[in-house]
């Protein structure tokens, strides 16, 4: 049972009624990172998919660029609260990238410049729900949004950061307060480099970082506001 | 606005975690928001800084119409990253700006608790001299607190007969003021997203190890 909090009525709600219960639109586009942004040149950028064999297959920024191009439209709603709709994103399915990858994996780790990590299973990267972006709003992507290309996925994951970024969690216990009808994007994976299918089974929530064990609280009482 | 929360059962944190607060209205509305924790572990007795947010849907709720004795949800504590444990040896450089400065505040008050020698130096960007949060604890803590600097530099603002005009921090600043030696330096950057990217891309560029940056953006 929802723990009611007296005199709380929220946001007229008819102003928000694209979005999922609980989510606030913003025009801006937030920045979620455990660390100093990565600065890495497309000459120098490349992708490498390693199986649970060792076997590596590499793509340079031009090879990239001359696979065939999707441009995904989605309204993103991230797991800390806020909703930005309607972007435009242009890159490459990754089943294109995986099509000729022979693996038993069902999970990835997918591993970014700057030495983010996120586990994700390998099904939520296929039949066109995931990218490798290099534009936004047909822009070539920032580096703060993990430019010049990052991992996108359409699918809800729980991937556990290795920070305390806040918009990197996902939790289960916290689904009711969005609804749990609606899809939460998650936008932790930045620049994308490496995508390694992983044999063991991820851990989803580290102790530590959000997590499925933490609970709500509902007998937190204020005691002195002021 | 600092809120103090009683939390039965608390399962205590570290100086830097945070924790998400939901809210539901009588008709089953919810929302949540996420707020950095002000103070170290001191059992069932939470305490949330919230900076309001003049249109917001949470903060001015928090701020204004929460009374004594309400209950509200908590989650956490929160993040496994970016947080300081008062055992850890290394020097510590926390820059804050704006009210980024609650999770390094816990920190100071952390290390303050502990007893930890560990060296520490907190840079506080704030707009004006008015906007300090903390502004007698944080004097105090640096006049007792053996190896602990508190640096505050102001953006608009700058209070009379300061040396340092007015400007957003730069390189040229941190330079000046942080330890050129970048190895072994624990460092946590937090504020909003212009001020960490400003900040922590000119401490790589001193040649801090942006390995070692950790950042907490706020939007």
């Amino acid at each position: 049972m929802d723990i009611v909090t007296p005199g709380f009525r929220g946001r007229a709600r008819d102003s928000s009624q694209h979005l999922p219960p609980g989510q606030y639109l913003v025009h801006d586009f937030p920045v979620l990172s455990a660390g100093p942004t990565p600065y890495v040149d497309t000459d120098e950028w490349a992708f490498t998919v390693t199986t649970e064999t060792g076997e590596r297959r590499t793509w340079s920024w031009r090879d990239l660029m001359a696979l065939p191009q999707e441009t995904p439209t989605v309204d993103l709603h991230c797991v800390t609260k806020w909703s930005k709709l309607a972007t435009t994103w242009r890159g490459v399915s990754l089943d294109v990238l995986l099509e000729d990858v022979e693996s038993a994996a069902d999970f990835v780790l997918a591993r970014s410049y700057g030495g983010y990590t996120t586990n994700l299973p390998l099904e939520d990267l296929l039949d066109g729900q995931a990218w490798i972006v290099h534009e936004f709003d047909g822009e070539p992507l920032a580096p703060a949004h993990g430019g010049p290309a990052r991992l996108w996925s359409r699918t809800c994951t729980c991937g556990s950061p290795p920070s305390g970024s806040t918009g990197s969690t996902c939790s289960p216990t916290t689904s009711r307060a969005s609804g749990s009808s609606w899809a939460t994007t998650s936008t932790a994976t930045r620049g994308a480099s490496s995508a390694t299918p992983a044999t063991e089974r991820p851990r989803w929530c580290s102790p530590g970082s959000a997590g499925a064990g933490r609970s709500w609280s509902p007998g937190a009482t204020s005691h002195r506001p002021r | 606005m600092t809120l103090v929360l009683g939390v039965p059962g608390w399962p205590g944190h570290l100086a830097g975690q945070h924790v998400d607060v939901r809210l539901t209205a009588a008709d089953g509305y919810s929302t949540q928001r996420s707020y950095s924790l002000a103070a170290p572990d001191h059992g069932a007795r939470v305490e949330l800084t919230v900076q309001v947010v003049t249109d917001g849907e949470v903060s001015p709720f928090l701020a204004r119409d929460l009374a004594v004795g309400d209950p509200v949800e908590l989650r956490g504590p929160v993040g496994g990253w970016f947080v300081w444990r008062p055992g850890q040896p290394q020097r510590v450089l926390l820059l804050a700006g704006g009210s980024g400065v609650v999770p390094l505040m816990a920190m100071v008050r952390a290390r303050h608790e502990s007893g930890s020698a560990a060296p520490m130096h907190l840079v506080y960007s704030v707009r004006t001299p008015t906007d300090v949060f903390y502004a007698e604890e944080l004097r105090q803590r640096a006049d007792q607190d053996d190896g602990l600097r508190v640096t505050v530099v102001h953006t608009r603002e700058a209070p009379a007969g300061a040396e340092r005009a007015a400007h957003r921090l730069d390189a040229a600043d941190l330079a000046a003021l942080v330890w050129p030696e970048a190895d072994d330096v624990l460092t946590f950057v937090c504020g909003p997203t212009a001020f960490v990217d400003a900040v922590s891309d000119a401490l790589v560029s001193l040649g801090y190890d942006a390995g070692a940056i950790r950042t907490e953006r706020y939007g």
